[in-house]
């Protein structure tokens, strides 16, 4: 959060700004007393709330009661007023959770305290949201009920936090109606928010029956993102349906089915229903007899439609994964040989099963002692499934064919009679499926360690130019996972095969250099020998190369940010490996710092995420699936808008829903500020009183 | 009227007790969570072992604070009584191949008793076996991306149900149940989650008997609440689903020879909207 204090910043150090000359680059100085004031004043609120946290609660707030005294009642010291009135209601919100016994008195002491801030500052955001927690604390009052329905108006940067409080509020008093509503509202601002959909599910069951239909299309659609949420919306579909008046409806099957397809993708218990839903119920006594004796026969219901039969494979992969742990590999081998069974072909989940059962046969030998079962799953795959491997579900082919690749490996097989029966073709079809992701779903990945098997294979064969160019590829994979030496090593063996490498040995140099700390080497011109005819590799390449410069090269810190950003949000490149969020993130802060904003870092979420279309596309080692980093969209709107005031001189600004906000006494320039305003995604620039829309 | 709509919820007409009076005001049970590496690819791949492995423990530690609220959790401390141990090892510990799947076994020990262990969380596929353990900071931001996406039910109902969230309780005759020593906002814990309570039943023989019970609401005495009820106003109230024949508790709790020994979450629903909104925020803006 940034605090607004800028907008209640005293007449002094206005006098001060007032009087100082235009500054050539159009920004008034910022170093005011009215800052120092303030820091001041922290220091001191702090230093009381360090008191209070070592058990001295008295001391404490007798401090902040007497520094709040002193700061009168003139305009200008309001922030002094503020400060130490917020200080005081956090200590006694604090001394109410380790003092419970005078619990309720200190919530209304605080409560106080941020209604005298409110009454200055009617929408502080610290006051608002300590009140909001006071008043949880206390329990809800009817009395409450009128600040709870207006503080999603008040912090509109909160508001889906304070929807899901005023859903708790209605919830409390078995509104359930109007608790609905909030929730509702809630997840609308903030999917993200796992206390409104689990409150909407709560308010949804109370409601009763006629909520079924409403509980199930929330389970569907959160099912990818929001497991565990989905999991209690189905679970409370089933528990109305097993109510006195509820039904054994479509409406019950669809949410079995959905639940069990989740315990299965979520490794939870298969077959686990809540506690009204009778085992004796077709679907429930179906699906747990197949869990136990792996027959088809014993789940008619299950194979009724395709959608049931593709749940009852997932169950099965499940379910075997769940009996290989136990150990009890021969359920687990009933289990997925019959899933491969019934699976729908070629699809992702019989590759799945098939993959198990190869890796079982491969670590259980006496499940399959003369080979012949594995023989009969790869002539099973090669006669009929090869071909159609290419266009059907493309992470489960490549992990099949890592898999049989594998496997070979270990058996030190690297061609076959076959050719696909050896490691060599199964990891070339496996960087081929990789390829085809990256070409499809723009999910690259580099895997260094596959492609330097495959080179060392070829190299020991005499097959120097596949070496060479796989030595190549290794070389890249390895550069873009920062492993630094292993890509040297890389090049130079593709180097001794004969292979072009001048670009590659370009990158190592300068990135050595840079992992030394050699700011050195973050001179335009080295930057700019990063090329080569792999584009996206060049920009990969490129982006760390600036983003590491930002750290090491403090004269030219912010430009070599502005640059790193720039390939991200505009140049849509892809992060690889952790170590590039991290520098992301860094690049962030180095933008928004300067400017007076707080970067707010964010977690990575398998792609498609609901909001992918803003998400940066991140891939991380380890993970078959593309993963999306979704920076809050004011933190990005704020890195453009430092962008674009490269040569500008920062200043404290907010930005909020797209909203910027420049604060007193900062002076932009009219061109400073038509450059803010054609930033994507600023809806508005305020300064001052004034707003200046778009 | 809301406030009569809550002492509605809590059913409770005749509070009883047997002098636990500071009960309320103890913290939840603390659980002391570490990190062991034991596949020898990623145990020999850090030198300072030690430190990544206690790192690791305080994501572990964070993620079960923010998902599991009716205990705390330390990484690293080794006073506490109950440690969870999430260890890094094979998903199939006979297996001998050379590329296995490798995951976080969780591991509880616990006092006098033999640990609990199941496999919780998987690291690395067996097909993704070959690719590199990476730096310290890939591991741990590995282990978070892995957490993000990992909902917390098993553990909370599996291992974690061993732990005893409290060692006292203040029984209650009518409805026959008991009083947490906790509020439920403490414990981000809503109304339909199951606790098991042991309780001693004293008499001319003295018994311990577990009850299964089901939290319904805050306790909100009519009128003055007693001596010893006072800590406990506020507290989650869980009523005994099945009492039973012959009923041996509710007489005890009549003549007051029930004591509350352990108590321990069966069925956790959790409320994350409580777990999050615990403080309030720093002065100043900032990480409170």
């Amino acid at each position: 959060m940034t605090r607004s204090w800028f907008n209640r910043s005293v007449s002094i150090a206005q006098a001060v700004a007032l009087a100082l000359p235009p500054s050539a680059s159009a920004w008034a100085v910022q170093d005011t007393v009215s800052q120092r004031n303030r820091e001041q004043v922290l220091r001191s609120v702090n230093g009381a709330l360090a008191t209070a946290a070592r058990g001295d609660f008295s001391t404490a707030r007798s401090s902040l009661e007497l520094a709040l005294a002193s700061c009168g009642s003139a305009a200008e010291y309001r922030e002094c007023r503020v400060l130490n009135a917020s200080g005081l209601g956090s200590l006694l919100q604090r001394q109410a959770a380790a003092q419970p016994e005078a619990r309720d008195t200190l919530y209304a002491q605080a409560v106080g305290y941020y209604d005298r801030i409110l009454r200055e500052v009617p929408n502080d955001p610290e006051a608002l949201y300590g009140k909001a927690v006071a008043y949880r604390g206390l329990g809800a009052h009817e009395w409450m009920e009128s600040f709870f329905v207006q503080a999603p108006t008040l912090d509109p940067a909160r508001s889906a936090l304070y929807l899901t409080f005023k859903g708790d509020y209605y919830a409390t008093a078995r509104r359930w109606g109007e608790a609905a509503d909030a929730y509702r509202a809630a997840i609308q601002r903030d999917a993200d928010d796992d206390g409104a959909r689990s409150g909407l599910i709560d308010a949804l069951e109370a409601l009763g029956l006629a909520s079924k239909a409403e509980l199930l299309r929330l389970a569907k659609d959160w099912e990818l993102r929001y497991s565990s949420s989905a999991a209690d919306a189905y679970r409370a579909v089933l528990t109305l349906s097993f109510a006195p008046d509820g039904a054994r409806d479509s409406v019950a099957d669809a949410a079995m089915v959905g639940l069990v397809r989740l315990q299965a993708r979520n490794r939870l218990a298969v077959g686990a229903v809540p506690e009204p839903v009778s085992a004796t119920w077709t679907p429930v006594r179906e699906i747990r007899g197949f869990l136990r004796t792996a027959s088809t026969q014993t789940a008619p219901w299950w194979r009724e439609s395709a959608e049931r039969t593709n749940a009852l494979a997932q169950a099965a992969l499940a379910g075997g994964r769940a009996a290989s742990g136990a150990p009890n590999y021969e359920l687990a081998e009933r289990l997925w040989r019959e899933g491969a069974g019934f699976a729908p072909r070629l699809s992702a989940i019989s590759l799945d099963l098939q993959r198990q059962l190869a890796l079982l046969y491969s670590t259980q030998k006496r499940l399959d002692p003369d080979g012949k079962k594995f023989d009969a799953l790869e002539q099973d795959i090669f006669s009929e499934k090869m071909g159609a491997l290419a266009v059907g579900d493309l992470e489960a082919a490549q992990r099949y064919h890592t898999t049989l690749a594998l496997i070979y490996l270990e058996r030190g097989v690297w061609r076959g009679q076959q050719a696909a029966r050896g490691a060599e073709q199964q990891f070339t079809w496996a960087l081929d499926k990789a390829d085809e992701r990256f070409q499809r779903e723009r999910f690259y990945q580099p895997l260094p360690e596959i492609r330097m098997l495959l080179a060392n294979h070829f190299d020991s064969i005499g097959s120097k130019s596949l070496a060479a160019r796989r030595y190549s590829e290794a070389a890249r994979g390895f550069l873009d996972l920062d492993d630094l030496e292993d890509a040297d090593s890389a090049v130079r063996r593709a180097a001794a095969l004969g292979a072009q490498t001048t670009d590659l040995a370009r990158a190592v140099r300068l990135r050595s250099a840079l992992a030394r700390g050699d700011a050195g080497a973050c001179g335009a011109q080295s930057v700019s020998s990063l090329g080569g005819s792999d584009r996206a590799f060049a920009l990969r390449q490129r982006f760390k190369v600036v983003a590491d410069c930002a750290k090491l090269d403090p004269k030219r810190a912010r430009t070599h940010a502005i640059e790193a950003f720039t390939l991200v949000d505009s140049a849509n490149i892809a992060l690889v490996g952790g170590a590039d969020v991290t520098r992301f993130e860094r690049v962030m802060g180095a933008l928004l710092g300067p400017f007076g904003m707080t970067f707010h870092p964010e977690h990575l979420d398998p792609l498609p995420a609901p909001n992918a279309a803003g998400a940066i596309r991140v891939s991380l080692p380890g993970e078959t699936v593309p993963f999306g980093y979704t920076a809050q969209s004011d933190d990005l709107v704020g890195a453009r808008v430092a962008a674009a005031l490269r040569d500008v001189r920062p200043f404290p600004l907010e930005v909020a829903a797209g909203v910027v906000s420049i604060v007193p006494p900062a002076r932009p320039s009219p061109e400073a500020l038509a450059r803010i305003q054609q930033v994507s995604g600023v809806k508005t620039v305020k300064y001052g009183a004034a707003t200046r829309s778009q | 009227m809301l406030n009569a709509l809550w002492k509605c919820t809590c059913l409770v007409a005749a509070i009883t007790g047997v002098g636990w009076s500071s009960a309320a005001a103890q913290k939840r049970a603390a659980v002391t969570v570490s990190v062991d590496l034991a596949v020898p690819r990623y145990r020999d791949r850090f030198t300072d072992r030690r430190a990544v492995q206690a790192k690791a423990a305080t994501l572990f530690a964070d993620y079960l604070t923010r998902n599991v609220g009716f205990l705390r959790f330390a990484a690293d401390d080794s006073t506490r009584p109950y440690r969870l141990a999430f260890v890094l090892d094979r998903f199939d510990r006979s297996s001998t191949s050379g590329f296995a799947e490798v995951g976080f076994w969780v591991r509880l020990e616990r006092p006098d008793e033999s640990p609990v262990e199941s496999y919780w969380l998987q690291f690395r596929s067996a097909d993704q076996s070959l690719v590199r353990v990476g730096g310290e900071d890939e591991f741990l931001n590995e282990i978070k991306t892995k957490l993000a996406h990992r909902d917390a039910d098993s553990l909370r109902t599996g291992v974690l149900r061993w732990v005893p969230i409290s060692e006292t309780g203040l029984p209650n005759l009518d409805p026959v149940g008991v009083v947490l020593p906790f509020r439920l906002l403490d414990l981000c814990m809503k109304r339909q989650s199951t606790v098991e309570l042991l309780a001693e039943l004293g008499g001319t023989v003295v018994r311990e008997v577990p009850f299964a019970a089901r939290v319904v609401g805050n306790f909100a005495p009519r009128g003055q609440p007693t001596r010893e009820a006072a800590p406990y106003v506020g507290g989650g109230f869980a009523q005994v689903l099945a009492l039973p024949q012959p009923d041996d508790l509710t007489p005890s709790i009549a003549r007051h020879a029930v004591k509350i020994k352990k108590i321990f979450v069966t069925s956790y629903v959790h409320d994350p909207t409580a777990c999050g909104n615990r403080a309030p925020l720093a002065v100043g803006g900032g990480t409170p």
